[in-house]
């Protein structure tokens, strides 16, 4: 076999199988990137939900610290601060024990001029 | 996690692929690009033992750990190799000699192949992969979290967690891996796992391709990622497969050291070693049985092998101290066991379930069985000084494990993974095995084909 002949069996014979499993793998559909917003878990209604009222999720600790201060000092005590599934640092108030009073409280929050959303715990 | 992550790792990965090839130009050069490209594995692992080691006396220090640390820290050893290549003279790689193929070489295209479909559907297994093991969730990345988060190891914090004088390096390469991907992500994290298995796999195929054939590497390489407790462990975010892939690519330096082939693999085995040390407890003891091997096996140049292995050893020891002394003084204790002896009647059954799980083909299938026949078989037929060094490397390892476990007389003498470390500790000598298997038997094969003595 000359040297073209051989260096284009052997790229073949690595490029083939190397190519053809992703393309396999990928033939049932493209893969999913979950986002961050995975996390994120609206109410969905059910009775048993439990739920919190999410003022932040931030990517830098001090940053989430920080809020949560601001938020306490606010008067908007009892909050607390979590790493969530997606590596957001979390700051949120669980002592919710109806969606309407989660509402209630996250508009007061949002009166305050900061950011809250009811979310369900999952 | 998201596509973003795996991008910042990729750039992450690269930057450890950039430091470590400005160490290894500075302590060996490149004589072409082809050249670079072969020894890119190793240069990746080198990159991530400098990188850990000085991250880690950044940390002892009291340098805060943020991102920029980081990034200073891999910027002033690329720019310290440069200045220590250029003043010994390293010249840039220059163009590479046309590539010759036989035959054969179709063997090692089969190897490569079936490697890099391995490590596709690794990946696909890593990219999604939750943090269930146990060490991992449970002290390890909490760790590395810690120190994302503040910048330094907090005492008040790390006696909370088990074993709080284990050395940084993993959880700081895992806070970089944080960096990188912008975020916390510890199910991405696994994905810098798989980039560390493939570039101990490029490391030791780059490091052997060329002085062994092709025909005989590559199924030790595929014998090896397919053992079954490495395919299933290999992501897991301890520190365990990283030690062992700085160890094994050390004996592999130590090899070409012991062959007499120049003088770069000594310092390589020294910066590999010394982040072993850095990355876990075991370590030390990995360190200590290389170095005594190789004292053993250079018994006969005595005067001119012995002084040399006298400063490496020492280079080592330095590198390990600052971590020790830090941790000493903040009030940390547990990284030895309760007395150097082991208590007699714990010693028997320790040394029987070493080579219990040593032997166990359901752990390793055939890689230390092989292991153990090719040294025997060098030492007959091939190149006895390094059947000798792997032999002795090969006695001492599974010495050194039955230690722990009768040392450590908290630590029940079985092999349960979940109280006894003798499973993942024998793992590195299975994986040894696996490399050193087609060293010693090329230099069986090479021999008899000259009828010489072999060389690896």
């Amino acid at each position: 076999m000359t040297q073209r002949r051989l260096r284009n069996v052997a790229v073949a014979i690595v490029a083939v199988p190397m190519l053809a499993y992703p393309l396999l793998a990928v033939a049932g559909g493209a893969p999913r990137f979950p986002s961050r917003d995975d996390c994120v878990h609206l109410p969905s209604g059910e009775e048993a939900e439990q739920l919190e009222v999410v003022y932040g999720r931030l990517g830098d600790p001090i940053a989430a610290e920080n809020l949560l201060a601001e938020i306490t000092g606010t008067g908007f005590v009892g909050a607390e601060l979590q790493l969530d599934d997606c590596g957001r640092w979390k700051v949120s108030y669980d002592s919710i024990e109806s969606r309407e009073q989660g509402e209630a409280l996250a508009e007061q929050v949002r009166a305050a001029g900061f950011a809250a959303r009811v979310e369900a715990v999952r | 996690m998201t596509a973003r992550a795996l991008a910042g790792l990729l750039v992450l990965n690269a930057g450890y692929l950039v430091v470590g090839s400005s160490l290894l130009w500075a302590v060996r050069g490149y004589g072409s690009w082809r050249e670079w490209a072969r020894y890119a594995g190793l240069a990746y692992l080198l990159g991530i033992a400098g990188l850990g080691i000085v991250w880690t006396l950044m940390l002892v220090v009291g340098v805060p750990m943020r991102a920029l640390a980081f990034l200073a820290g891999a910027v002033l050893l690329t720019v310290l190799c440069a200045i220590v290549g250029r003043a010994r003279g390293r010249s840039r790689p220059g163009p590479s000699a046309p590539l010759v193929l036989t035959t054969l070489s179709l063997v090692s295209a089969v190897g490569i192949a079936a490697v890099g479909v391995f490590f596709e559907a690794l990946f696909r297994a890593g990219r999604l992969h939750g943090l269930y093991a146990f060490d991992a969730w449970s002290f390890w990345v909490p760790k590395a979290k810690a120190i994302y988060a503040e910048g330094e190891l907090d005492v008040d914090f790390l006696v909370q967690v088990a074993h709080p004088s284990y050395p940084p390096v993993v959880p700081l390469l895992d806070v970089a891996a944080f960096h990188a991907m912008g975020g916390v992500d510890v199910v991405t994290l696994h994905v810098q796992y798989w980039f560390y298995a493939v570039g101990f796999v490029a490391a030791i195929a780059g490091m052997l391709l060329g002085r062994i054939p092709g025909w005989i590497l590559w199924p030790f390489v595929v014998l090896v990622l397919v053992a079954p407790r490495m395919s299933e462990s290999l992501l897991v975010p301890q520190a365990d497969f990283l030690l062992q892939f700085l160890v094994v690519a050390a004996v592999v330096a130590a090899v070409f050291w012991l062959r007499e082939e120049a003088g770069w693999p000594l310092p390589v085995l020294v910066v590999l070693l010394g982040a072993a040390v850095l990355t876990k407890r075991e370590g030390l003891l990995l360190a200590a049985v290389v170095f005594a091997a190789l004292a053993v096996a250079s018994a006969d140049r005595l005067r001119t092998a012995w002084p040399k292995l006298a400063v490496a050893g020492l280079a080592v020891a330095a590198i390990a101290m600052p971590w020790r002394l830090w941790y000493r003084d903040h009030g940390l204790t547990g990284e030895s066991p309760p007395g150097f002896l082991p208590p007699l009647d714990r010693v028997e059954e320790s040394l029987r379930l070493s080579l219990d799980v040593l032997l166990d083909p359901a752990l390793w299938s055939l890689l230390t069985v092989l292991g153990i026949a090719a040294v025997v078989l060098s030492a007959i037929w091939g190149d006895r000084r390094l059947a000798l060094f792997v032999g002795t490397l090969l006695v001492l390892l599974v010495l050194g494990g039955a230690w722990v476990s009768a040392a450590f007389t908290d630590l029940p003498i079985s092999a349960d993974e979940a109280v006894n470390p003798i499973v993942r500790y024998t793992g590195g000598i299975a994986l040894l095995a696996g490399v050193v298997c087609p060293i010693l038997l090329a230099g069986i094969w090479a021999g008899s084909r000259r009828g010489t003595e072999a060389v690896p």
